[in-house]
């Protein structure tokens, strides 16, 4: 592939955010036609952009992890505790450190119980939920400069990680981290053919029980790098009770989908990028609109059904055309066929 | 033994451990039976053993319901109650019958029972007046004629109180226009069908329209602190003119408000947008006071719907206005408007770690007392009486 067909492809993907702001745009032109907008737009595709990163490698092994929010909770409270008592690099470390741990007890858990990953998840979330507000009540008894009986407050030389343009920059480089794993890793690739086929991945030779708890372990790093630009963002994390932290996934898992779709033109990092961005966009689309919050679930659904759709509706569409234009060229030809008889 | 065996081995220990436990004797009561020496009584005189009085423990939501946890342990200890908790297994409709079922067959003799929505009241009734238990409807407005007259006509049925949620979110829209100018409102709602967060909104439409103040957008189903700084972020973007923010259900995200203020620091409007909220936030002193946007926070009905759901219970119990059941009671809010209140309402009213009020005070204030007097001890209760309790 030449650079010209690259810069065309990208253009192209880019296109599917740029069409959806411009309806937003046509309906509501008084409300997102301003920079500040548009800024509040791609900064909204932060977080959820390098969580998509943290479960994309789980998710194209086969993995369905609905722990992914409670685990970045638990990374979060873990590195505002750390960053406390060890500043800016303590954070970060601290949440590195808890995040892996955890991937190891859940990927752990999954390899030797083999139950399956959704069941695994969720059990480890009730777990991971109850830890996580035990901690925040512990430290608001033990550190109340930095923690209430609801959440943890993120150090404030951190903040700046949240805001444009450190996010932005954050983020371009989380992403090029994430393609060079992903495209020149022997477990990025393995998770691939494991996802594709688990037979096959056995029969080359591939542990998968080994892969997928490899992919627990790498998903998890972005994990930790989500929880602390998600932390910063909103300057504290909040423990989540009863399975609200599962919700977190969700998204990220459509932007995942998305991207995986448009794999074909683009890398995986500016693929799942767009697939956050059209769900940002929507999202404010809708406020911006002042429409009912439930018309966003109805929007995010149709969407997420159209942009999968789209490669079988490309397909049928092309096989009509070969179709009618095999039909035309049958009927131009009686004169050969009378020349036969 | 290889690492499967080992953890076959283990599972099947644990499991045999929690049968052995389910079959074995029921809880010893807590404490003392009957410190007080109040004569707790249930049908009949001679009754020896204490009145056993179930409820559902949500300590794992949040700081306000530790806080109705220690209250009505210390009320109970005070009046020589048994206090049976039970915890729920997830949220819902299911998780409320399931644990009422649990503690009815715990034995007990009545319940403080409360409800996620108005559709699982009915069953709730059925089940206690099958099973001859005491109940009181706790914080909840029955909207359904039918279903009023039906619960109201069971034997069984102590009391029922309720908060005027629409009422609260009214007066919060008001305060803010009124007190701050507040013309141009977003709303960050709780997700439809919740039955408080239903009626708070009709009291947000109302105020609104009576006050011309616009109701320019909402959003729903938050679920973390950068959700909400998300959602404020695209409001403030999209409406500049935005003045005002209702945080409907503060307790119900934790870290909603520190998301929602960073939110407005980073555009530079934490002096230019006030935010009212319903429920109680823990630190919310920190985004209170000049030059921040906290302006109004309405909450404390929480727990005092447990207060005196659990005062008439005992009261009940000792016989006294037994023949004014079904007792109808309501409560209010208060409303805190400075850190200084923010921090006392911690201190003396809401704490997760101390009780309101001591054993004295309980009898002084609503044990042992009619139903008219508990009323009024509500409708009078303040966060200067609060901390007037404590000297």
């Amino acid at each position: 592939m030449n650079m010209k067909t690259k810069i065309m492809n990208i253009v192209k993907a880019f296109m599917v955010p740029v069409v959806l702001y411009l309806i937003v745009l046509l309906l509501a032109p008084g409300r997102v036609g301003n920079l500040d907008s548009i800024t509040s737009m791609l900064t909204l595709a932060v977080v959820p952009t390098v969580i998509a990163y943290g479960v994309h490698f789980g998710f194209t092994s086969g993995i369905i992890d609905f722990s992914v929010g409670s685990r970045m909770t638990l990374a979060g409270i873990f590195g505002c505790i750390c960053g406390c008592f060890f500043g800016p690099i303590g954070m970060i470390l601290g949440s590195v450190l808890a995040s892996l741990l955890l991937a190891a007890i859940i990927g752990g858990l999954f390899a030797l119980l083999k139950i399956p990953s959704f069941v695994i998840s969720l059990g480890s979330l009730m777990v991971f939920e109850v830890i996580g507000e035990h901690l925040t009540k512990y430290c608001a008894g033990v550190l109340p400069e930095v923690a209430t009986y609801q959440y943890l407050k993120a150090p404030g030389n951190m903040q700046f990680l949240g805001k444009a343009p450190y996010n932005f920059l954050v983020l371009i480089v989380i992403a090029v981290i994430f393609e060079l794993v992903n495209t020149r890793t022997k477990i990025a690739n393995q998770a691939r053919v494991v996802g594709s086929d688990e037979l096959i991945a056995r029969n080359v030779g591939i542990e998968p029980m080994k892969v997928k708890f490899g992919t627990f372990i790498l998903g998890s790093i972005f994990l930790a790098l989500a929880a602390v630009v998600s932390t910063c963002y909103s300057s504290a994390v909040g423990y989540a009770a009863n399975m609200g932290s599962m919700a977190t996934v969700f998204k990220p898992m459509m932007a995942v989908i998305i991207g995986m779709s448009l794999g074909r033109i683009v890398r995986s990092c500016v693929g799942i990028f767009i697939g956050n961005l059209c769900l940002s966009v929507i999202f404010t689309g809708i406020i911006a609109l002042g429409w009912p919050d439930n018309l966003q679930n109805i929007f995010l659904g149709l969407f997420l059904v159209g942009v999968l759709g789209l490669p079988t509706i490309q397909r049928t569409i092309a096989g009509f055309k070969r179709r009618s234009a095999a039909r035309k060229a049958h009927t131009n030809m009686p004169s050969a066929t009378g020349t036969k008889m | 033994m290889n690492m499967k065996k080992l953890l076959a081995a283990l599972l099947a220990c644990a499991m045999m451990a929690g049968v052995l436990s389910a079959c074995g004797a029921a809880e010893e009561p807590k404490g003392d039976a009957n410190p007080g020496g109040a004569s707790v009584e249930n049908e009949s005189n001679d009754r020896t053993e204490p009145y056993r009085l179930g409820y559902i423990n949500m300590s794992g939501y949040g700081a306000t319901f530790e806080a109705i946890t220690t209250v009505l342990e210390s009320m109970c200890d005070a009046a020589g109650v048994e206090l049976v908790p039970v915890q729920m297994a997830g949220g819902g409709a299911d998780g409320f019958i399931t644990a009422y079922e649990n503690l009815v067959n715990m034995g007990i003799d009545g319940v403080m029972a409360s409800s996620s929505s108005e559709g699982q009241v009915r069953l709730i009734a059925e089940l206690f007046e099958q099973n001859d238990v005491d109940w009181f409807l706790v914080n909840r407005r029955l909207s359904d004629s039918d279903l009023q007259e039906y619960v109201f006509s069971q034997s069984r049925l102590v009391g029922n109180e309720f908060c005027y949620e629409e009422e609260t979110a009214y007066q919060v829209v008001k305060q803010l226009h009124e007190e701050y100018g507040m013309k141009n409102l977003a709303v960050i709602g709780l997700t439809l069908g919740d039955a408080a967060g239903d009626l708070r909104d009709q009291g947000i439409a109302k105020a609104c329209e009576e006050f011309g103040v616009t109701l320019l957008t909402e959003t729903r189903g938050i679920s973390s602190a950068s959700d909400v700084t998300n959602a404020v972020e695209g409001i403030i973007t999209s409406y500049p003119e935005v003045d005002g923010f209702f945080i409907v259900g503060g307790s119900v995200t934790n870290g909603a408000l520190a998301g929602a203020s960073q939110a407005l620091a980073n555009h530079g409007m934490e002096d230019k947008v006030v935010i009212g909220m319903i429920d109680i936030a823990s630190g919310m002193e920190e985004y209170m006071g000049e030059g921040k946007p906290l302006k109004v926070v309405a909450g404390g009905n929480l727990l005092m719907d447990w207060v005196i759901s659990c005062s008439c219970m005992i009261n009940y119990a000792n016989g006294i206005d037994t023949d004014k059941t079904p007792y109808i009671l309501n409560t209010s809010v208060m409303y805190v408007k400075t850190p200084e209140d923010a921090v006392d309402y911690s201190t003396y009213y809401e704490n997760p770690t101390t009780p309101m009020m001591s054993g004295d005070q309980w009898y002084d204030t609503l044990l042992g007392k009619d139903v008219d007097t508990i009323q009024a001890f509500v409708d009078n209760y303040t966060l200067d009486y609060a901390r007037s309790l404590s000297e």
